[in-house]
């Protein structure tokens, strides 16, 4: 063998051993958060802790009903699985329950049989008839609300809210008609969603929709953790169910009267999972192509129940006692729902905690705001590709901290440096 | 001299702001510590009582009026009674602490609101005993303008009952509220009484500020009846309320909830004082519209039954107008009739005769009566009356628009005075901005004759110009209508070209205009039904009947001072009415666009085309030379 020869393999076997080498300490300091991370190598629970759900229907006019029977189907359905009416937004772009067209008064069915009264005794319609608009929508979406909005018309969700997003209306390739007025594109969605995660207002987002041509509503969305389902394919119909001869109108969508099927044979206890939900979509029975969209979701649908969508079951965090009332409750009691439970024990350590204070003010939403979020999230995907702890996210923020105050120290010193010698 | 004094007062305004700001917190201290030794506070138990009025009506239908009442604290007499200031809502009873902290919050003093669905037909019906009748919501406040924030706590107070309620409160905004200066008085009591009583007091009045709103477009449901069941103490769980069903109060020909809150007093001379919340509901049951039967119960009317009274109420009546028939008094029976709960109120032709139910005795004995339900019919011997006294109210007004087209339009309100003697009315009309108004075309014509000279007619005029997008226009007339007259007003106006966005998207529909609220004294004798005022209730609880009286007395001696009426006024409301403006064709954008990129399209190919394509001219003989070249290669 040549010397040359030798070089080289002692080169490449270097090499080797110094990857080796630096994989195995990755390995061992990935070994010491094992219990940390275990969420992101076996992420089968949602790990959110409340839940909050934002129906809409864009649809006005008389022969819309069954879009805002479709709605209520809904919102009944989350209320019986536990959803708060404070964690429901809804949205009606018109009554119907006591328009005068309407034979029953105050009542809403979406069945021929008329078996249950979707409207009921005890109702709450957030947003209703003009104030159901494209803005006021994203706007919801985003927290970027006047200061002046009652709770019941804002979304208060933070980074670890599951949150359902059920729309229904007119719509078209890209675009969803509201009120026959005016269209929010595909673009807008995603545009509002990918906000939403900057600012850490959700944990996990289901988002359906019930509309013509609705999968390509979901196409542009490409923020993280939204699982997306839609009723028809690009340039198919929906299709509404049946109608009733005496309200006169069709009562009830294909799409959504077949996945209110199987929600109606859970309750709050049910292991049931998205994807028994999804397999019992059937193109036949809905004359179109149902689509589901979940390479932006990070849980096997097989895992994902149900309920941590539809309803209000949730994980119990637990915390350290003494960070107990400094962050979670003191920074996020207003958005956290009541059924939210805190027990001071230290399995898990303050790590989920620390990174909250970033979003304290994440419903004051200004443009500087935005700004600032949108660089966070860069960090946080670095880390979560790395699979490394939640907590090294807040130590880098501390150390940026650190490098913050030291600058503007440094800075603070040099300005007055500057200002004495002049 | 106007401008010095506006600078006063603005000086002495915000002197006045500083030396209370600094002095609040050494106040509050001293003034409890005041109140704990000098003056013995009176704290009034909380309150609450309720009531049902029903009414069968000429036509058929039956008339329900439920009223529920609650009180809240008191506080001592000399100091300016404020309910939205005052440590009143420290803790929470009865009065609901959605409301507590909505007037502690937006610093109001007096607040009304109404949600109305269906027209009231005052030449069928009356009037009604609710104050507010007008088709939409209705929303109007006295606001605290002490620290000049009356603007800001309305829009807050705007917004958040709009979640409350769940209806479009926010709407009403800047361009739609206004301030009446002569309707719309405050119902309350503050400082009426207490700079009557304590004339050393009368320094203290503090600036407050009216505002009024009303959107004769929104729509009325369950989800608003949801929260307001909920502001009651028994919810809808027991007594009157348990009536309360949706299904069957939005099933009728005129729904109306509201709510009011206004500060009272306790005692004849107003030494208490406590903050009054009254919560009503008034529907018309068409009651002859399945059989013709003029029959009806409390099951058939509200398919519910009352099986126990409130438990918190401390008092609980259902109150039945028996109708006055004119030839025989036994053409109905009432069940069960109580001898003892019969009475007769007023007196000559404005007679009426009531039974009160008290649910309190009815329920107060052992527990197994008390799961009986309780039961109240009326039954007509040969099911409809066979002779009904007309009804004939004394002022009624329509409105209605003439002339065509889109472009312009006018404005007509008529008002009868049937009464036989003259009357002082208030109207006061609200139009958008998008309706431009012309004063120099206002006409008056009394029983169809113009007048040249209508100074006799109209007393005062208060016109506010409306601005574009800003304010809208306000027209009130102080009017003195003459006996039996029919007084008609006319103005004429243009209607606005709006953008394209400021269309609704119901733009073809057309834009509700709402109504205009005339308000008059109604002439009333000692213990008559206070119609278009919650103080009725009182007058059937003798323990309040000499207190409204006295307050009546009082606030009529106010008047001989000032101009200011404020109580014992029907509003009488009229038509809401549909304006439809030229709308665009909300296609244009996208036809523009399409013509406009065609026409670029054309202009940019053949530009392009000629820049870029190079001209030969091609001689055929050349080209086959050329090809014969090529062969030959």
């Amino acid at each position: 063998m040549r010397p040359r020869a030798i070089l080289k393999h002692l080169t490449i076997t270097t090499v080797i051993g110094a990857f080796i080498t630096s994989v195995l300490a990755a390995s061992v300091t990935t070994d010491t958060s094992t219990e940390n991370v275990e969420g992101f190598f076996n992420k089968t629970r949602s790990g959110h802790t409340n839940n909050w759900a934002v129906l809409v229907c864009t649809s006005r006019f008389w022969f819309n009903y069954r879009h805002i029977a479709n709605t209520l189907a809904m919102y009944r359905t989350v209320k019986r699985l536990g959803i708060p009416d404070s964690n429901i937004i809804m949205m009606l772009a018109d009554d119907v329950a006591c328009n005068s067209r309407n034979i029953f008064p105050a009542t809403v069915y979406n069945n021929r049989g008329r078996y249950l009264d979707l409207y009921g005794e005890n109702v709450e319609v957030d947003y209703r008839g003009y104030e159901v608009t494209v803005e006021n929508f994203i706007r919801l979406l985003t927290g970027r609300v006047a200061k002046e909005t009652p709770r019941s018309k804002r979304l208060l969700t933070d980074d670890q809210s599951n949150i359902l997003v059920y729309m229904t209306g007119h719509g078209g390739e890209d675009f969803l008609k509201f009120q026959d007025a005016e269209e929010i594109s595909s673009y807008d969605l995603g545009d509002a969603f990918q906000q939403m995660y900057e600012k850490k207002r959700y944990n996990e987002i289901l988002f359906m929709i019930d509309t013509c041509q609705a999968n390509t509503m979901y196409t542009k969305i490409h923020s993280p953790n939204i699982l997306a389902t839609g009723s028809s394919e690009l340039s198919q119909s929906s299709y509404s169910h049946h109608d009733d001869p005496d309200i006169g109108v069709a009562v009830v969508d294909r799409f959504t009267y077949y996945v209110l099927e199987v929600l109606e044979k859970i309750d709050m206890q049910s292991k049931a999972t998205l994807k028994d939900l999804f397999d019992t979509y059937n193109p036949k029975l809905l004359y179109s192509n149902p689509g589901v969209r979940s390479d932006l979701f990070h849980r096997p649908l097989d895992q994902a129940l149900l309920t941590d969508f539809f309803g209000n079951v949730q994980n119990i965090e637990l915390t350290e006692p003494k960070d107990h009332s400094s962050s979670t409750l003191a920074t996020e009691g207003d958005s956290v729902s009541t059924q939210q439970v805190e027990i001071g024990t230290e399995v898990e350590g303050p790590s989920v905690l620390q990174i909250q204070p970033d979003h304290t003010d994440n419903n004051n939403t200004e443009t500087l705001h935005q700004q600032q979020g949108s660089k966070q999230p860069h960090a946080r995907e670095r880390v979560e590709d790395h699979t490394f702890e939640v907590g090294d996210s807040s130590q880098s923020q501390n150390w940026r901290y650190v490098a913050f105050v030291s600058l503007s120290v440094v800075l603070g010193g040099a300005l007055i440096a500057g200002s004495s010698m002049i | 001299m106007r401008p010095i004094s506006g600078q006063m007062l603005l000086s002495t305004g915000v002197l006045l702001c500083i030396a209370s700001s600094l002095s609040t917190i050494a106040d509050a201290s001293q003034q409890a510590l005041h109140v704990k030794e000098t003056v013995p506070i009176l704290k009034a138990p909380e309150a609450f009582h309720e009531q049902l009025v029903l009414k069968p009506l000429n036509d058929g239908g039956a008339y329900s009026h439920f009223q529920f009442t609650t009180h809240i604290g008191t506080m001592m007499d000399e100091e300016h009674f404020d309910g939205a200031a005052s440590n009143l809502f420290s803790h929470y009873n009865l009065f609901p602490r959605s409301i507590g902290q909505i007037l502690h919050s937006f610093e109001v003093e007096e607040l009304h609101l109404t949600f109305t669905q269906g027209r009231w037909q005052y030449s069928d019906w009356g009037y009604p005993l609710a104050p507010s009748v007008g088709t939409g919501v209705e929303l109007w406040a006295w606001l605290n303008n002490n620290r000049l924030q009356a603007e800001g706590n309305w829009r807050g107070l705007t917004n958040t009952l709009s979640g409350l309620f769940c209806a479009s409160l926010n709407f009403i905004d800047d361009t739609i509220s206004i301030e009446p200066k002569l309707s719309f008085r405050n119902e309350g009591l503050y400082n009426v009484h207490s700079s009557k009583l304590s004339p050393s007091n009368t320094t203290s009045t503090t600036p407050r500020k009216l505002r009024y709103g009303s959107l004769p477009h929104e729509n009325v449901c369950t989800e608003n009846l949801t929260p307001w069941i909920k502001l009651l103490p028994c919810k809808s769980k027991s007594g009157i309320a348990s009536l309360l069903k949706s299904h069957k109060l939005f099933d009728t020909r005129f729904y109306s909830m509201a709510i009011h809150v206004r500060p009272v007093c306790e005692d004849d001379k107003c030494k208490v004082k406590s903050l009054e919340l009254v919560q009503t509901i008034t529907t018309v049951f068409d009651v002859a519209r399945q059989d013709g039967s003029y029959d009806w119960s409390l099951s058939s009317l509200f398919e519910r039954e009352i099986t126990q009274a409130c438990p918190l109420a401390s008092t609980s009546n259902i109150i039945v107008h028996l109708p006055q028939t004119t030839q025989f008094d036994k053409q109905y029976e009432l069940t069960p009739m109580l001898p003892e709960g019969r009475y007769t109120i007023g007196s000559d032709e404005n007679k009426q005769e009531i039974a009160v139910y008290d649910l309190k005795k009815a329920y107060s004995g052992d527990t197994s009566s008390s799961s009986e339900p309780f039961k109240l019919s009326m039954q007509w011997e040969s099911s409809r009356p066979k002779s009904v006294q007309p009804i004939s109210p004394g002022i009624v007004a329509h409105r209605y628009f003439t002339g065509y087209g889109q472009e312009r339009g006018g404005l007509s309100i008529e008002i009868y005075n049937n009464d036989s003697q003259d009357v002082e009315a208030v109207l006061l009309d609200t139009l958008p901005w998008y309706l431009k108004l012309y004063l120099h075309t206002f006409t008056v014509h009394l029983n169809d004759q113009l007048l040249e000279n209508y100074r006799d007619i109209v007393k005062k005029m208060y016109y506010q110009q409306a601005v574009d997008r800003a304010r809208p226009a306000v027209l009130e007339l102080a009017l003195n209508l003459p006996s039996h007259s029919k007084i008609k007003f006319s103005i004429s106006f243009d209607k606005v070209f709006l953008k394209y966005t400021e269309h609704p998207p119901d733009a073809n529909r057309g834009f509700d205009i709402g109504y205009a609220v005339i308000t008059v004294p109604l002439a009333r004798q000692k213990g008559q039904i206070g119609y278009g005022s919650v103080d009725h209730l009182r007058i059937y609880q003798g323990r309040d009947a000499s207190l409204v009286q006295s307050r009546r007395l009082s606030t009529q001696q106010q008047e001989g001072n000032d101009d200011d009426n404020e109580t014992d006024k029907v509003r009488i409301y009229t038509e809401t009415l549909l304006l439809s403006l030229p709308t665009p064709d909300f296609s244009m954008p996208y036809n523009v666009i399409t013509l406009t990129c065609t026409v670029i399209a054309l202009f940019f190919g053949s530009m392009f085309n000629l820049m870029t394509r190079n001209f030969e001219v091609v001689g055929s003989d050349k080209t086959k030379g050329k090809d014969k070249e090529k062969k030959d290669e």
